[in-house]
């Protein structure tokens, strides 16, 4: 019966952490949730009540009225009389006491054994971490009710001790919280601060690690005490409790059930009042959470945040030396082909208090078969996005306002029309992660016969000679091993050769690949892009990148799309776009690309960073970054414009300035 | 692999029965009064009672007493009750069917509605997702001995549907068994049912926002299957989780749900054994109740190995 509740990822509550400047203190944010409010003013009002019950019952616990036996509620007796005529809620508020003492009793017991367990464990680490978590596991793996009557049997009716031993059989779950606390606490740096600057190990613990954890302990006592007052009521409930007359409410729901035949109103204020008390209970500890973690997030959610931005934000980068070898296998491209995969004005947005924000605005590109288009820019520019709305897998949160797929001659609405799209036989997907886009509990087996099944409609033995064909086509030699692997047995570069197996499995004629080299080993991205090349010089792919790799782009691109917040700025075939850059933005990207530095130069960094799109400025949007930025620049929206010959570029002063800079 | 599994469950279930055989032992050590005194009643001479005392082992140091009941335990030999001299394995035994109709029974029902409200409120969420958020609530808030006297009081006493009271072993009338344990069993799933659910909803929205979700969708994969089938089966390890804890609950659960529907299970005999300081029959029922929760963990170990090879085993 030992429930625990704990503290659910910091990531399901962040989406509550306000962006407030000034911080509330604790209670001040409890104050503020009605809900903790009432729950808390409720609870004290019962607890004071109990506790002042000789005062402010209406009547003594005993007392009978013989002319009003099992009578329901009445001006005289507001919850009704039991069985002898003694007033129901008179004897609840009595009864409370002991009740809630004895569960008080518990949290205090667990209180006082968990909190010192659980700091040692998450501070001391190691060997002590690992024996109190084994006997925290191991507890909490048994019933407890049966250890409690083991106490009750040694000490007869004494709940007290029952409850002290429940106080002792919950600690290890409280030690658990602390100890996740303490250890978060631990790693932050400012603790490694203070132990160099020679503060001992008990002054660092009780500074720094106690302060944090208050709201945390607090929380979880709530809940203790919720399931000691259950526990507790449910042993005066089996007559292991005090002896009547004494009222508890365990014993008053028994009394009650002898009555379920004449009087069965009597079940209603006795077990109701033990669960609206522990609702209360569960209640005031909720919203205490929420309290906490958005003290606790408000300066973390910065600090998490920036880490993130910073970690997914690479530099735009070469590897190696690759360069920009113009018509290799490119040769394939159909130049007076029809587009396969055509995409008109898309616009993506998310809303927000009830405005619709915009993160990708009217972005139109098209790929002809045997063509790869490179979408290009740095990390929050939309490419991601762009490339998921096209194949109608946003994520939660975001949606297509407009925008239309021409596929193969079919028109589709990304807005209504997604669950039609040819997905997996038309247009498949590669993504950044090659191991996480493995469902990890299917075999390569699996994942591979299953699509070939559904895309080809193949017997299961004959699709597992497909499949078989597919990775010896994606260069790995040992095909029959490898269909028994789970993703978590692969390397990056050969499982994102799975990944191109299975997208092929369909035979589509779009290939979309989201970053498809950026998680991996440098060694193995040129072999990943030398498959791609290698299957779309075969079978005429259509293939549509995202990178934000310069090097990637020379490498396997014909065409290039540059964005910029969420907007097309430049678009050319990739030798335009080496050899004469319009756009700004695309020459200080090529600018900032060390590959194409030379020994002795310094690098030109792109200063700046891409605004976040609540911070769009309605003229050109990176007139902050633009050395060539005038007054017109910010004075209207900068329409794209298209050249006789199809390149596109989004800027109003690209001819001049690019006279400036050759 | 499943070996090792067993061998794994059984080197961390050995030690948990030492623990809770060590902790009642030491409880009796407390005890104020002693087995004797209780056996030879309130009229015995001292004489009497010392050669009770010698002839029960309690003049042995507690080491020794405890290595005898270990040897005893390993022969199936639990003792004798203080109480009425019965043999504490025999009496156990011929009440572990009821327990385990219960717990079995509830854990698989609970088990099974759990994970499937909990899976489709994750795929649907709207209404239903709200109804398993307050239904989680309120099987946390709720005293579960109070839900069973509310369903006796409307489906026992005013509709009639089930008996109100008492036990029909299967053997004798399946009919009459399944109506005997409907209303104990559906109290105990009602307790636990919601947190399953709730446990399940979440594991599986996490599950549908993974990256192998998308490609699965990505590859025409129906999304019906999506969830059903691959969220599903990667969500096991919490959801199995909480159905172990679920057991766990509703096994001290027993204890009142036996006593309010007067089944003749373990729980019933423990609370009578209480009232009664019958050391030696808690002591049984504590190491029985431990043997099932290790054994219960085994099994879904065993469940969750063959739905997710990534699982640990060394």
């Amino acid at each position: 019966m030992i429930q625990t509740e704990t503290v659910p990822p910091l990531s399901a509550r962040r989406a509550a952490a306000p962006p407030a400047l000034r911080r509330p203190g604790l209670l001040g944010r409890l104050l503020g949730k009605p809900t903790a409010l009432i729950s808390g003013i409720f609870l004290l009002a019962v607890a004071v009540a109990c506790v002042a019950a000789p005062w402010v019952a209406p009547y003594s616990s005993d007392a009978t009225d013989f002319s009003a036996t099992s009578a329901g509620p009445s001006a005289a007796h507001l919850l009704g009389t039991d069985n002898l005529g003694r007033d129901v809620l008179s004897r609840l508020l009595f009864g409370g006491v002991h009740t809630l003492s004895s569960s008080a009793l518990a949290v205090v017991v667990a209180l006082v054994l968990g909190l010192p367990v659980g700091m040692a464990a998450g501070y001391l680490g190691g060997a002590w971490d690992r024996v109190i978590g084994w006997i925290s596991d191991g507890i909490m793996a048994l019933p407890a009710t049966i250890f409690l009557l083991a106490v009750l049997a040694v000490f007869p009716h004494n709940l007290y001790a029952a409850m002290l031993a429940f106080g002792i059989l919950v600690a290890p779950g409280l030690a658990k919280v602390v100890r996740s606390v303490v250890l978060g606490v631990r790693q932050e740096q400012y603790i490694d601060v203070a132990k160099v600057s020679g503060i001992g190990d008990l002054g660092i613990m009780r500074r720094h690690i106690v302060s944090k954890l208050g709201g945390a302990v607090v929380v979880q006592l709530t809940l203790v005490m919720g399931v000691s007052i259950l526990v507790e009521s449910g042993l005066d409930f089996l007559g292991l409790g005090p002896q009547p007359p004494t009222p508890t409410w365990g014993t008053m729901v028994s009394d009650a059930s002898q009555a379920i035949h004449t009087q069965p109103w009597l079940l209603i204020p006795t077990g109701g009042t033990i669960a609206v008390v522990v609702l209360a209970l569960w209640f005031f500890g909720d919203s205490l959470r929420d309290a906490v973690m958005e003290r606790w997030m408000a300066p973390t959610h910065r600090r998490r945040a920036t880490a993130r931005l910073s970690r997914t934000t690479p530099q735009l980068t070469a590897p190696g030396r690759r360069r920009l070898h113009a018509g290799d296998a490119r040769g394939t491209v159909r130049r007076d082909a029809e587009a396969v995969f055509d995409v008109q004005e898309v616009t993506v947005a998310f809303e927000r208090d009830g405005v619709i924000q915009p993160v990708v605005e009217e972005v139109s590109f098209s790929v002809r078969p045997g063509e790869t288009v490179a979408l290009l820019g740095e990390s929050g520019c939309g490419k991601s996005v762009t490339a998921r709305a096209a194949f109608g897998l946003l994520p939660a949160g975001l949606d297509v306002q407009h925008g239309r797929l021409r596929y193969d001659g079919t028109d589709y609405d990304l807005q209504s029309d997604t669950s039609r799209l040819p997905r997996g036989s038309g247009i498949s997907v590669i993504f950044q992660e090659p191991v996480a886009a493995l469902d990890p509990t299917l075999t390569v087996g699996r994942i591979l016969v299953d699509s070939v099944r559904r895309h080809r409609g193949a017997g299961r033995a004959e699709a597992r000679e497909i499949a078989l064909g597919l990775l010896d086509d994606v260069g790995i030699h040992d095909p029959d091993q490898v269909l028994g692997r789970y993703a978590h047995e692969l390397s990056g570069g050969m499982a994102q050769r799975v990944c191109i197996a299975r997208a092929l499995a369909g035979q589509p004629k779009v290939l979309i690949a989201d970053e498809p080299t950026t998680a991996l080993d440098v060694t193995v991205q040129a072999g990943v892009l030398e498959l791609i090349r290698e299957r779309q010089a075969e079978t005429g792919l259509a293939v549509m990148l995202v990178t934000h790799d310069w090097g990637v782009v020379a490498d396997i691109a014909t065409q290039c799309v540059v964005m910029y917040a969420g907007q097309v700025v430049e678009s050319a075939t990739v030798e335009e776009l080496f050899t004469s850059p319009r756009h700004p933005y695309t020459r200080g990207l090529l600018a900032a690309n060390p590959a194409g530095g030379h020994p002795g130069e310094r690098l030109t960094a792109l200063p700046g960073r891409v605004p976040a799109p609540s911070e769009w400025p309605p003229g050109c949007r990176f007139q902050a970054r633009c050395p060539f930025a005038t007054e017109e620049c910010a004075a209207a929206a900068i329409p794209l414009e298209a050249d006789n010959g199809g390149r596109r570029v989004r800027c109003i002063r690209w001819k001049e300035t690019v006279d400036v800079a050759s | 692999m499943t070996g090792k599994i067993i061998l794994k469950r059984v080197a961390f279930g050995i030690p948990l029965l030492f623990v809770v055989s060590i902790i009642t032992f030491v409880l009796v050590a407390l005890s104020p009064g002693d087995a004797a005194r209780v056996l030879a009643g309130p009229d015995a001479t001292q004489a009497d009672y010392e050669s009770l005392r010698q002839q029960l082992g309690l003049n042995d140091p507690l080491p020794v007493q405890y290595w005898h009941w270990l040897v005893g335990a390993m022969h199936g030999n639990l003792g004798h009750s203080i109480v009425n001299g019965s043999d504490v394995a025999q009496s156990l035994n011929e009440r572990l069917g009821v327990t385990l109709s219960l717990v079995i029974l509830a854990t698989i029902i609970s088990g099974v509605i759990g994970i499937l409200v909990g899976s489709v409120s994750a795929h649907r969420g709207g209404m239903l997702g709200k109804i398993v958020d307050v239904g989680a609530i309120a099987g946390f808030a709720l005293p579960h001995f109070w839900i069973g006297l509310i369903l006796v009081t409307l489906l026992a006493v005013q509709l009639r549907l089930f008996p109100a009271l008492g036990y029909v072993n299967l053997s004798s009338s399946p009919e009459l068994w399944l109506r005997s344990v409907s209303l104990p069993v559906l109290t105990l799933v009602i307790g636990g049912v919601a947190g399953i659910a709730k446990q399940t909803r979440d594991a599986m929205l996490n599950g549908l926002g993974a990256e192998y979700t998308v490609a699965h969708r990505a590859d025409g994969v129906p999304e019906r299957s999506v969830v059903y089938r691959h969220v599903l089966r990667n969500s096991a390890s919490p959801i199995l989780a909480v159905v172990g804890l679920h057991f766990v609950g509703t096994l001290s659960g027993t204890v009142l749900v036996e006593q309010i529907f007067g089944l003749p299970g373990l729980g019933s005999l423990a609370v009578s054994a209480t009232n009664q300081h019958d050391i030696p029959v808690i002591q049984g029922i504590a190491l029985y109740f431990g043997i099932l929760v290790v054994l219960v963990n085994l099994v879904l170990d065993l469940v969750y190995r063959r739905l997710n090879p990534k699982v640990d085993v060394s």
